[in-house]
């Protein structure tokens, strides 16, 4: 899946320091650039909704349309986002939340449609669709809304991780990390071999080249912990969250050895 | 690096281990152990690496599941080849189905306009790929806008993508993705040569177990919604065979000729996927020529890239060459093409000159979609001839008790199944058309089946002529309609009111036909009848006949007064069962307006009626008849936007309803010739105009006052190009037909005095221009009073042709009967 840097909002990765709450009450607060809003939460949460309407029974086109009619109504329809409780504290549980009373109203309320603008203020170009496991075929929508979430979380984390080793000057501490760490671990392929990858980098022992890895896999570590914390409130509830993610489908969760 | 970090598809554990990336990471010191195994080839399926013997030059197009590299193959032969492989992460078993299949696809493909497979293998890390020919170009409809490519070189190119179709419809295999982006065109000395080159949704026949794999383990719409067929539209159908392919192939041809595709993409995509599936299913796009006169400006931009006039090219689509695209865009499968090379054939036969296998849309098609709307209703071929010859049936059965009714019904069901439909083979019924079933009928009836049932035969005849009249055939009708009242009298005597009806009805074939003055004398006379048999009440549909004839005779006060009467009787609710027949009146009344001049009052009329008007679907085309006589309201204005916008939506729809010859689309193109004219549009005029005069002089009669007013228009049209002599030639023949045929102080006389006194003003010829315009000044004062625009029109040319002459005093002696000069001004 190749992650894409730019939204057509603008929703670029600086608006992201800010959390996903402070958004919403900046929505609450009646503050919001609707546009923009809509582009950024669109953009980096797509494919969870998407995936749980999939499993939902509506097909791609549905999916695509609801999407994106969801999230107009997230950031334009105040009430939902009124109603959503902070003190739970996740963003992913909210946007679950709202996206189960989006579809009660829907349902309910063939009207609510007529809610959004005809115009989309942002427009989902939806070029891949992601893929789910074979073993989530019989899994839940919810489970599948985690698995996306999660999904989308990681890409998010490596895309980020790697833009910030190519800016760097950091080729190589990537391409070391990608081909010993991230590349195995998604089953891509088996690791590289140390000796090997050094000799094709060019780098001098392989003793340093575990010291970069490792300097990746904390930048790794720390990108990912900074985007947990954009989506609580607070610092103990990242790692509840985080927790959260390892646990849940507890039938699936191997924990690494 | 691979350009891709694909997360989504791994399994759950996989990604929980990401999670605890850097967890517990010591601060310095080595990280895991380094495991035997080793591998570079991750690094080297981009391009600069290898994949196979194949080295990777570029990336060429990314779709959901693979990557196309450009690469090159330097044994036995250096040649630069197409790559897919399919991503990394991407190798699902789903995944690798389709892309097996498409690589057996490819396969069993020979064909010199379908890329060809060279090579197929697995990668070092064991995700399959296929090596093909690498096409070098533009999709096709860019390459045939980029050279400019005339309307037969387009059709050329596309025949010869029928023909690759065709191959490999011909080795079971459906494409079911056709589009401008997987047909690629390159070109080599000046020969283009088009290339399928996707063939990764498509179907393999005889596959079952791929069909599978595509059709239930993937719900998604596969395809691009603007080129998919209805019933690929249709997700519950498993059921796509070759002609879904044709389907697209009509679409793209639809764009090829046009420029734009037959649903207009950003309102089509609106409403998300229902809409679309919806809008595929259920609405007939419109047609070739109807769309591109809806492109305004755009369409210049069209016909400039092919090297034609927008005039020319929307004449040469209209007739006949959209009917192909049309015909292969069909909702139903058995009415497409048969095949893709029969596709091509007909593509073909249009190049020739020889007759097309496509036909215009038919009533028959029109009343099939009705039917097949109302499936649930109708049912069975009776059920289906119910439809195809109107209400009428029912209704003139309704009138002679229940019982009576339902025996009746049933005969004549006996008869039309029987007799009719016996006559036409099972296979044949589908392409039956409605004048083949009238004709067996009539055939039948002449035979004498229903010799000792008199009575049933009349009624079958009536319902005959009214079916002729419906498809425009009122010569036929009328023979009808005389032995219908022939027999009825015999039977019933004069009075009797199944006499009185059929006599009342042969009237609306004598206004098809034109025969205004018989209209008045036959629906006077009946008129006294009815008064006296049955006293007021019947009289109201009466009223309708005589006002309309009022109307066409040219005496709008006596129409208006008539018409309104009428409406009153209407809304005092006494009148419930007619109330169906409010819009008829309102419309009518409304037009009397636009006679008159009285615009704004006649607008507002029309614009209430249809606004609480409900017409019934066997009416549905008077709808659009009135919809022209508003537009030409609006062009009497000259709100010529509104008119135009209004003309297009009536004419195609009875183009579509009725068919291009029918009376009722002829009548309603009158106004739109004029607008053309008055626009200074004078090739679109001259398109329209010689069209519809020649199918007015074939299809009704030289005299018709329909043809007389095409011929009128015609002649306006050749004084504004300053083609005198033949301008007179066809002022001459208008009015000499139009005082014969309406008399001379009837307004179309009128107006054709006017308007050759206007030829004679440009000419010159003052002297001979005075009595006329003298005529139709005094004519219109007396028919349409002092301030009607078409009145304050004659006047004013005769100020100007007083002037011209040197004739000053007359000429104010004019002028100061107008009444505001702008207003005057305004009009010219």
């Amino acid at each position: 899946m190749k992650f894409r840097d730019q939204t057509d909002m603008g929703g670029t990765r600086g608006g992201f320091l800010t959390t996903h709450w402070s958004l919403i009450e900046d929505v609450k607060a009646g503050s919001d650039k609707n546009g923009a809003l809509i582009g950024l939460l669109l953009h980096t949460y797509w494919k969870p909704v998407y995936c749980y309407l999939r499993h939902k029974g509506r097909d791609n086109e549905q999916a695509k349309d609801l999407t994106q009619d969801f999230f107009h109504e997230v950031v334009l329809n105040r009430h939902l986002v009124g109603r959503a409780d902070k003190d739970k504290g996740q963003f992913r549980s909210f946007l679950l939340y709202a996206l189960n009373q989006y579809l009660i109203n829907r349902d309910r309320d063939q009207r609510a449609q007529k809610r959004i603008p005809r115009e989309r203020l942002a427009s989902l170009d939806i070029a891949e669709l992601p893929d789910l496991p074979l073993s989530f075929a019989q899994a839940t929508a919810e489970d599948s809304y985690h698995y996306a979430w999660l999904s989308a979380l990681l890409e998010r984390v490596t895309a980020e991780v790697k833009t910030a080793c190519q800016e760097q000057g950091m080729e190589n501490h990537w391409a070391l990390f990608h081909e010993r760490v991230l590349q195995p671990i998604l089953g891509n392929s088996d690791p590289a071999s140390l000796t090997q990858l050094c000799e094709n980098l060019g780098i001098g022992d392989t003793k340093k080249a575990s010291n970069m890895i490792v300097t990746v896999k904390r930048r790794f570590r720390s990108v990912l912990m900074e985007l947990v914390r954009n989506t609580v409130v607070s610092e103990g509830q990242a790692r509840e969250e985080l927790e959260y993610l390892l646990q849940f489908l507890p039938e699936n969760a191997q924990r690494p050895e | 690096m691979t350009e891709s970090d694909s997360i989504f598809g791994a399994e759950l554990d996989r990604l929980k281990r990401l999670l605890t990336v850097g967890e517990e990471e010591p601060d310095d010191g080595p990280a895991e152990p380094t495991p035997r195994t080793a591998s570079l080839h991750i690094l080297t399926e981009r391009p600069g690496g290898q994949i196979g013997r194949y080295k990777l030059l570029n990336i060429l197009g990314e779709g959901g599941m693979g990557i196309v590299y450009l690469a090159e193959q330097e044994k036995p032969i250096r040649r630069q080849v197409a790559l897919k492989v399919i991503k990394p992460g991407m190798d699902s078993a789903r995944v690798i189905a389709r892309f097996e299949a498409e690589r057996q696809a490819l396969a069993l493909l020979d064909h010199p306009n379908i890329a060809q497979i060279h090579d197929a293998g697995t990668t070092e890390a064991g995700r399959p790929y296929f090596v093909m020919e690498y096409v070098k170009g533009l999709t096709i409809t860019e390459h045939c806008d980029h050279h400019k490519l005339t309307i037969e070189d387009r059709l050329n190119l596309f025949r010869q993508v029928c023909l690759a179709v065709h191959h490999a419809h011909q080795k079971g295999i459906i494409h079911r993705d056709i589009k401008p982006s997987n047909i690629l065109v390159s070109t080599q000395d000046d020969q283009a040569d088009p290339k399928i080159i996707d063939f990764g949704v498509a179907k393999a026949l005889a596959q079952p177990l791929t069909e599978r794999t595509l059709a239930t383990e993937d719900s998604q719409l596969l395809g691009t919604p603007e080129y998919m067929s209805p019933e690929q539209a249709d997700m519950a159908s498993v059921d796509i065979d070759t002609r879904s392919d044709i389907y697209s192939l009509g679409v793209l041809l639809y764009a090829l000729l046009t420029g734009v595709l037959p649903f207009d993409s950003t309102t089509f995509r609106e409403g998300g996927i229902e809409h679309i599936r919806q809008v595929i299913r259920e609405t007939d796009p419109k047609t070739p020529s109807t769309r591109l006169s809806s492109l305004g400006e755009e369409a210049k931009k069209v016909a400039q890239s092919r090297r034609i006039e927008v005039a020319a090219l929307a004449k040469c689509l209209h007739k006949e060459l959209e009917w192909i695209p049309l015909k292969a865009m069909r909702k139903e499968r058995s009415e497409r093409y048969r095949s893709a090379s029969e596709l091509a054939d007909d593509i073909e036969n249009y190049l020739k000159g020889v007759p097309l296998i496509a036909g215009p849309p038919s009533t028959v098609y029109r009343l099939k979609k009705f039917v097949r709307r109302n499936r649930a209703l109708v049912t069975g071929i009776v059920a289906v001839l119910a439809v195809l010859l109107g209400g009428v049936v029912v209704s003139t059965l309704f009138a002679i008790g229940q019982a009576r009714a339902r025996a009746e019904t049933q005969l004549i069901a006996d008869f039309l199944e029987k007799d009719v439909l016996g006559m036409a083979s099972r296979a044949k019924i589908g392409e039956a058309t409605v004048s083949y079933l009238l004709d067996a009928a009539s055939k039948r009836l002449d035979e004498g089946t229903f010799e000792d049932r008199p009575l049933i035969e009349a009624s079958i005849r009536e319902t005959l002529a009214w079916t002729y009249r419906h498809i425009g055939e009122p010569n036929q009708a009328e023979q009808y309609f005389l032995r219908a009242i022939e027999i009825y009298q015999q039977h019933h005597g004069e009075e009797h009111p199944d006499t009185l009806r059929a006599t009342n009805d042969i009237g609306w074939v004598y206004e098809d036909q034109g025969r205004y003055h018989d209209m008045e004398r036959l629906w006077t006379k009946n008129f006294h009848i009815r008064q006296r048999v049955s006293g007021v009440e019947s009289q109201l549909g009466t009223m309708n006949c005589l006002a309309v004839t009022f109307y066409y005779l040219g005496r709008y006060k006596e129409a208006e007064s008539l018409f309104e009467k009428a409406l009153q009787l209407i809304r005092s609710e006494l009148r419930g069962e007619d109330v169906w027949l409010r819009p008829w009146f309102g419309c009518n009344l409304a037009r009397v307006y636009t006679a008159q001049g009285r615009y704004e009052e006649a607008e507002q009329l029309f614009v209430e009626t249809f606004k609480t008007a409900e017409w019934p679907e066997e009416h549905i085309s008077a709808k659009f008849m009135y919809t022209s006589f508003l537009a030409d309201t609006y062009r009497e204005q000259g709100r010529y936007a509104d008119a135009e916008r209004l003309f297009d939506q009536a004419v195609e729809a009875l183009r579509l309803l009725r068919g291009t010859k029918h009376v009722r689309t002829l009548r309603s193109t009158l106004g739109l010739d004029r607008l053309y004219i008055e626009q200074g549009r004078f090739s679109q005029a001259e398109d329209l105009l010689g069209d519809a005069l020649e199918t007015a002089q074939a299809q009704l009669r030289k005299e018709h006052p329909i043809t007389l007013s095409f011929m009128n228009s015609l002649a306006v049209l050749r004084t504004k190009q300053k083609q005198y002599d033949e301008a007179e030639r066809f002022f001459d023949e208008a009015l000499k037909g139009r005082q014969r045929e309406l008399g001379d102080d009837h307004p179309d006389t009128l107006e054709s005095k006017n308007d050759l006194a206007v030829l004679y003003k440009e000419q010159a010829r003052y002297d001979e221009a005075e009595p006329l315009l003298l005529e139709a000044v005094e004519g219109r004062r007396l028919k349409l009073g002092d301030t009607h625009p078409h009145t304050q029109e004659s006047v004013k040319t005769l100020n100007e042709v007083y002037k011209a002459w040197g004739k000053p005093e007359e000429a104010e002696k004019w002028r100061s009967t107008l009444p505001q000069r702008d207003d005057a001004e305004e009009r010219n």
